[in-house]
């Protein structure tokens, strides 16, 4: 069907997070979200509030279309690429549009060699002008461009958010943290700037410079849906590697079973929910979000004792909640005991009385043990009953919560009260929690069709209850963050005859959802929000079905695939998002047919598994709806024959088999004749069982198969993104596997054995002290591969040491595993360098941090002021990339201060006088400085120094150019 | 005067020209989009004037009906889908208690011809569909003014972005040349001055996340607060006086007029003064309230003469959703979005007009390529298309709902869509068709009556 491209991307976004308030997510959210999960629906989100601006900038400066995108594309990936790196700020649009600015000037020198000034018809057209005046424009939007780049930034931030993105005023205010007037003072001071620079360039403008026409003229209307597509796919390539591998998600074949599998590229419905997780959390204004040290806990470290006042509550408190998004609040201490808890629960009518005899759950959302992929889901009841005479329920939390939860809530309905939730704040975690309820709301609704007609006998289910109060904590639950049905989550109801339904258990003002499944139906999900008082019962309209049929065959010798099992799912985009629902499954028959009824949505992809055991190979299909009204679909997959790999894990010096290991099979892109963009690996993926047995079914040609053991205890392999996947993948990182398998099997091969062995480390232990030789409580450990890099393979993501002792599982007896110490406590550091021999614990003595300081200038010597310097340790030697788009070599391993100590390095600029000091430095660390102009890329600039113990080392004047 | 009178004399029915079939179905046809059989019975039965009374005052909707058509627009809001928009006006066209009043909103549509492929926006295109259907019968003046502030239409013609520094011209010209004079009762200097009084108008986002939530704001700074001098006339003229002084001119209610006529009455024939004077008073008389000159055009002699009757091609609208309500298609067979997409096929994409005059209307409606998309269109409707969700026509439990036996199924589906204005030849067809009785043979008979030329007009 035909509507606004551009808003398919936002409307996904509407519909999966608005629904808890992601609205009111800032730049730096999400993009904290995206780099702590490599979230798509974040960087969605981001494509969609900056992507019409950026094209704006790049279509204007560009001629031929095709580079407009492309330099649109570039922009993103830099955004992609600095994610990590980006200082936080909450309005990332003016860097933005810097970044477009230069790429596109870029893009622009290379073209203009071999491109003649050609067409001007590419310019977005107003209606009546002619050919004439559209060069003329395109001169002016050039002049335009070059001079919004050369603001000063408080003047352009304001100008880039709401002139060229249209932001509302009151909204630009808010994510710029100024007051409505200072942002008008400056939006106004801006354009008479502009004005004034133009007006000296000849560019008499003053009449489109005036607040509508900026916005109207510049602003192009809409990202195409294609170039938001492509832009993503490229997005998380990059950050994947590869796209169909990259398309894996965790769990197993029983996780298949539940139908928790989305198709086509990239489907992890178990990130989405943790996403929704965590936008529910954000929307309750949280902002925590807890985060598992993978192998943390298996490490055979010493246990700490009960640690009484908690480190962690001071260096990341929870008051700063929003901020601790960063990677470093994952490795932070969790605050809580280790010791299981006993949360006494009260909970309230809305008299504020005791209420009796309330339904009442506790609910831990689990992050998954599995350690190849990291993908919390999965809810584990704590607690569920009834309160007593006083209103009071418990529950126990285990040790350790905020290492195996992501959030741990209470969810409570009472007599005329409707549901209430609230979440727990772990760190630390309460002996008691309050919850009001508030009296109960009937809600009534009819279920109609497009014609008017009622739909009868729907089976209607609460999905989510969105709470409408401010009160902290206050959560959006849906019915799947309950692990199964409970007497406090109100019962699904049917529509009568005249599709009429009633909805009981819902608070006064809270907002529910209901879900409808039925086959005459797409699967689709309201909000049931009255729009007046008129009507107590609102009408709710259901979208018809569409049935999406066909066949799957294999490939080889073209006979059906009996039992395959066929996900399909339809998105309001041609993203390769998830929607906001779950894929509906089928299997086929012994024909090899199936058919399913999908969600609304005009994009649908289809997924065949081949049936178990079945040496296949998974196949996607994605398809856009026709714009014929149609209500049926012919899909035919073919299944192409894979190679069944059986193999065995061991530990290479006892052959011991080694149970619980995950596998990933990453296929190779570039010199593979095989290779097929719809073809993959299952992607549910195998578990070695006891005896360290797995199978697998691999694609042809060569491939590596990923190992992770168990535990984080097995030496490391390293590989590079390149190796795995192509030489043209821009991001070029390593990957960490404990064993790897190199594979290059041909279609006809049978079932190939192999056997992996993995090699077990040492657990390196040892003590921290101070300079003055007394135990330093609470540090930081960062290593290559456990460095906090929130993807995948790699490991843990830096090792919590608490009461001075630590031990380093899985180091190498022959190589050294070089380590960075930080306390940001006792504002103690060091480096040292492990060696993974047992039973000798070492000492490690920390010395005081050093502080390094700088002075920004110009080409003038003049300060650069308001500039944000980007600190990182150098932690793995390589390229550490800029706004270059292209790297040569393998990325180096950074871990950024703003994640060390968020307080200072989040909101660092330079002064006044340009000058900027740099605090917290470990001795001995290699320190990498990059600094970050509005409307530049990250970097011309790059130094690296080191710092003695307690040193004030002056960096003297560094020059930053004017013009980037 | 006189001569106005014999121009619009009311229609009185006599022995030379009865109230019959014909001209119920005529009525229908033009003040909305077709009636069934029980529908044309009854008007048969009663009489011109209930006939026109009930569509000039239409019982109210119920508040079920209100609740339903609430639901169906949250839906779109909901889906930002331009298809479930079309989709819920088509059913509107299709099931309102108010033909007339959807016939003028779609005439409005016309007139004011504003197309999403620009605004790309869901919610103006509902907000001005609603405006139109506000005002469908009532000021011409409100409506106006209604217009010159509508979201859609100042995206539409650049009236967002107009400032006093530099004005847009382009709602001003239009606002002039097709909406309310035409051309040459105008100055290039009065499309200035009065692109001056419609400046002030911002377009902005109403949430930085989604796009197509546009809204316009007006910005006092930016309107052009001084002396206008338009259509001879200076002040300092905001819109308001803009519409007041347009139609104070004579120009403009003739102009009116001359559409209204083309809409109601006929495309073949230029109307000669006598027509078009009397109705341009009484349009002045009313201060532009349109309602009465309808009125007065639907309850004319002149309205059922040869004049008139099938004088106009069916737009495709009227095409599609005529065949389907003519035959009380059950709601549950009914596909509005394959509708929506029939229209467009033929030619009427609802929201989205070819140009900012509109549709041409008339014989351009007609070409190789839409009169095959209405042929499909009717195969669909009578013979059902499972890819698209609707059923095939049942002939028999229609003749059986109207009382109506085996014999007599095939002249009363004559007279339902032609009123028995089709050649012999086609007669014949028909009748062979059917001869076999069966239900499919029916349909086919059905089929070939819907293939009449004479079934192309309204």
């Amino acid at each position: 069907m035909r509507r606004a491209q551009s808003l398919t991307v936002l409307h996904y976004i509407r519909r999966l997070a608005d629904t808890c308030a992601a609205g009111a997510m800032t730049d730096s959210q999400l993009l904290e979200l995206f780099k702590l999960r490599q979230d798509e629906v974040a960087f969605a989100a981001l494509l969609a509030r900056h992507g019409p601006m950026i094209l704006g900038v790049c279509r204007r400066l560009l001629r031929h279309p095709q580079d407009a995108e492309d330099a649109f594309q570039a922009t993103f990936l830099v955004l992609l690429r600095r994610a990590g790196a980006i200082v936080k700020r909450d309005s990332l649009g003016s860097w933005l549009y810097g970044v477009a600015y230069r790429i596109a000037l870029r893009a622009k020198a290379r073209t203009n060699r071999y491109r003649s000034c050609d067409a001007a018809d590419e310019l977005p057209d107003t209606g009546r002008e002619g050919p004439a005046d559209l060069l003329v424009r395109r001169e002016l939007f050039a002049a335009l461009d070059e001079e919004i780049n050369r603001l000063p930034e408080k003047y352009r931030e304001p100008l880039v958010l709401c002139y060229l993105e249209g932001t509302p005023r009151e909204e630009a205010a808010r994510r710029l943290g100024w007051s409505l007037g200072t942002l008008r003072r400056r939006l106004e001071h801006g354009r008479e700037l502009l004005r004034h620079r133009l007006e000296r360039r000849g560019v008499a403008l003053s009449a489109g410079l005036a607040a509508a026409g900026l916005g109207a003229s510049i602003a192009p209307a809409a990202v195409p849906a294609g170039l938001a597509a492509t832009t993503l796919k490229a997005a998380v390539l990059v950050a994947a590697g590869d796209g169909i591998a990259a398309a894996t998600i965790s769990g197993q074949a029983a996780a298949l079973s539940k139908g928790l599998l989305h198709a086509f590229w990239l489907t992890k419905v178990k990130t989405v929910t943790t996403v929704l997780v965590a936008v529910a959390v954000l929307g309750a204004g949280i902002g925590r979000l807890a985060y598992h040290a993978q192998g943390e806990a298996q490490a055979p470290a010493n246990k700490p004792q009960t640690v009484a006042d908690d480190p962690g509550a001071e260096m990341y408190p929870s008051k700063r909640s929003k901020k601790d998004l960063s990677p470093a609040a994952r490795v932070a201490p969790g605050a809580e005991d280790d010791k299981p808890k006993t949360v006494s629960v009260s909970i309230l009518g809305s008299d504020g009385k005791p209420l009796a005899g309330a339904d009442v759950a506790g609910i831990g959302r689990t992050m998954s043990k599995q350690r190849i992929r990291r993908e919390g889901g999965a809810s584990e009841i704590l607690g569920k009953g009834k309160t007593d005479g006083d209103g009071k329920f418990s529950f126990t939390l285990p040790g350790s919560a905020s290492e195996h939860y992501w959030n741990v809530f209470v969810v409570a309905r009472g007599n005329k009260h409707g549901l209430g939730s609230k979440d727990i704040d772990l760190a630390p975690a309460p002996s008691s929690v309050e919850l009001r309820l508030s009296p109960e709301r009937v809600r009534r609704g009819r279920l109609v069709t497009l014609q008017g007609l009622p739909a009868n006998g729907v089976a209607i289910r609460l999905a989510q209850v969105r709470s409408q109060s401010q009160e902290p904590g206050r959560l959006c639950v849906r019915d799947t963050f309950l692990a199964e049905d409970m007497p406090v989550w109100p019962r699904p109801v049917v529509s009568d005859d005249q599709g009429r339904f009633i909805l009981r258990g819902i608070g006064l003002e809270d907002v529910p959802s209901i879900a409808v499944a039925d086959a005459r139906f797409a699967s689709q999900e309201f909000e049931v929000k009255p729009k007046s008082t008129n009507h107590s019962e609102v009408a709710l309209a259901l979208a018809p079905g569409r049935v999406v049929e066909g066949r799957v065959t294999y490939q080889d010798t073209g006979k059906p695939a009996a039992r395959a099992r066929v996900f399909v799912q339809a998105r309001e985009n041609n993203l390769f998002l998830p929607g906001n629902a779950e894929p509906v499954e089928c299997q086929t028959d012994a024909d090899g047919r199936f058919r399913a009824t999908a969600q609304v949505g005009n994009y649908v992809s289809v997924a065949a598994y081949p049936p178990d055991g079945e040496p296949y190979l998974l196949v996607r299909k994605g398809m856009e709806w026709p714009k014929t009204g149609q209500v049926k679909q012919d899909v035919q997959l073919e299944l192409f024959r894979g190679v069944m790999v059986r193999g065995k894990v061991v530990e290479r010096a006892s052959g011991k088999p080694v149970a619980g290991a995950s596998f990933e099979f990453r296929w190779r892109r570039s010199q593979n004749p095989y290779y097929r963009a719809e073809v993959g690996a299952r992607e549910d993926h195998p578990v070695s069982d006891a005896d360290g047995k797995f199978q697998i079914v691999v694609p042809p040609g060569p491939g590596h198969l990923l190992v992770k053991g168990d535990t984080a205890d097995y030496l490391h392999a390293e590989i590079t993104e390149h190796e795995l996947s192509s030489p043209d993948v821009r991001s070029n990182r390593r990957y960490y596997p404990d064993g790897l398998a190199t594979l290059d099997l041909k279609p006809a091969d049978g079932a190939h054995n192999v056997t992996i062995g993995l090699r077990r480390g040492v657990a390196r232990t040892g003590d921290l002290i101070g300079p003055d030789d007394k135990p330093v409580q609470d540090a930081l450990m960062l290593c290559r591969s456990y460095l906090p890099y929130d993807f995948d393979l790699n490991g843990m993501t830096g090792l919590k040491i608490r009461n001075g002792r630590f031990a380093l599982p899985g180091c190498d007896p022959e190589k050294p595993s070089e380590v960075f110490i930080y306390s940001h406590k006792a504002q103690l550091g060091a480096t040292a360098k492990l060696v993974g021999k047992p039973g000798l614990p070492v000492t490690i003595r920390l010395l005081p941090c050093g502080t390094a300081k700088a002075r920004f200038v110009d080409e003038q010597g003049k300060p650069v002021v308001k500039l944000w310097p980007l600190l990182e340790i150098l932690v793995t030697p390589g390229v550490i990339s800029a706004n270059n788009i292209e790297v040569q070599g393998i990325q180096a391993e950074t871990a950024n201060m703003m994640n060390l100590h968020p307080g200072i390095y989040n909101d660092l600029r330079s002064d006044d006088q340009g000058r900027a000091v740099f605090p917290s430095l470990i001795p001995g660390a290699t320190y990498v400085l990059l600094a970050q102009g509005l409307g530049r890329g990250t970097t011309d600039l790059k130094k690296e120094f080191k710092v003695e113990p307690g040193q004030t080392l002056d960096l003297g004047d560094i020059l930053w150019p004017s013009k980037p | 005067m006189a001569n106005s009178q014999q121009s619009w004399a009311s229609f009185a029915p006599s022995a030379a020209e009865p109230w019959d079939l014909k001209k119920v179905a005529h009525l229908h046809r033009r003040a909305g989009f077709g009636a069934t059989w029980a529908e044309l019975q009854r008007d048969l039965k009663d009489g011109p004037a209930p006939a026109v009374e009930r569509l000039l005052k239409p019982r109210p909707q119920t508040p079920d009906e209100q609740q339903l058509i609430d639901g169906l627009r949250q839906g779109v809001l909901d889906s930002r889908d331009i298809e479930r928009l079309k989709a819920w006006w088509l059913y509107r066209l299709l099931y309102d208690p108010d033909p007339l009043r959807e016939k003028m909103t779609l005439f409005w549509h016309g007139h004011f011809a504003t197309s999403n492929r620009k605004v790309q926006s869901v919610p103006l295109m509902l907000h001005q569909n609603e405006l139109f259907r506000r005002h469908a019968l009532g000021s011409f003046s409100e409506l106006l003014a209604g217009v010159a502030s509508d979201g859609a239409m100042l995206v539409w013609l650049d009236g967002a972005g107009s400032r006093k520094e530099k004005p847009n011209e382009n709602f001003s010209r239009e606002f002039l040349e097709l909406f309310t004079l035409g051309v040459s009762n105008y100055t290039e200097e009065d499309i200035r001055q009065a692109a001056r009084a419609f400046t002030g108008w911002e377009r902005e986002l109403e949430d930085a996340f989604e796009l197509d939530r546009v809204r316009v704001r007006f910005v006092a700074d930016q309107f052009d607060r001084g002396d206008k001098t338009f259509l001879k006339q200076t002040g300092r003229w905001k819109p308001a006086d803009i519409v007041r002084i347009t139609l104070e001119q004579p120009a403009a209610a003739r102009f009116l007029v001359r559409k209204l006529y083309r809409y109601f009455v006929s495309e073949t024939d230029e109307p000669g003064t006598e027509l078009i004077e009397p109705l341009a008073e009484e349009l002045r008389r009313q201060r532009y309230a349109v309602a009465p000159v309808v009125a007065t055009i639907l309850g004319s002699q002149h309205f059922y003469s040869r004049a008139a009757y099938r004088k106009r091609v069916k737009s495709p609208a009227e095409f599609s959703v005529g065949l389907v309500r003519a035959l009380a298609v059950p709601r549950a067979d009914v596909s509005l979005l394959a509708l929506a997409v029939a229209c467009e096929r033929q030619g009427q994409d609802l929201f989205a007009p070819p140009n900012v005059k509109g549709w041409d209307g008339g014989k351009s409606w007609i070409n190789s390529t839409t009169l095959i998309e209405r042929g499909n269109w009717i195969n669909d409707v009578v013979w059902g298309n499972g890819s698209l969700g609707l059923r095939g026509y049942d002939p028999v439990a229609w003749a059986a709902a109207n009382g109506i036996g085996r014999e007599r199924t095939v002249p009363a589906l004559a007279e339902l869509l032609l009123q028995n204005d089709l050649a012999p030849e086609a007669r014949e067809l028909a009748n062979d068709a059917a001869r076999d009785g069966t239900p499919d043979g029916l349909r086919k008979a059905l089929q070939r009556l819907c293939h009449c030329p004479e079934y192309q007009l309204a």
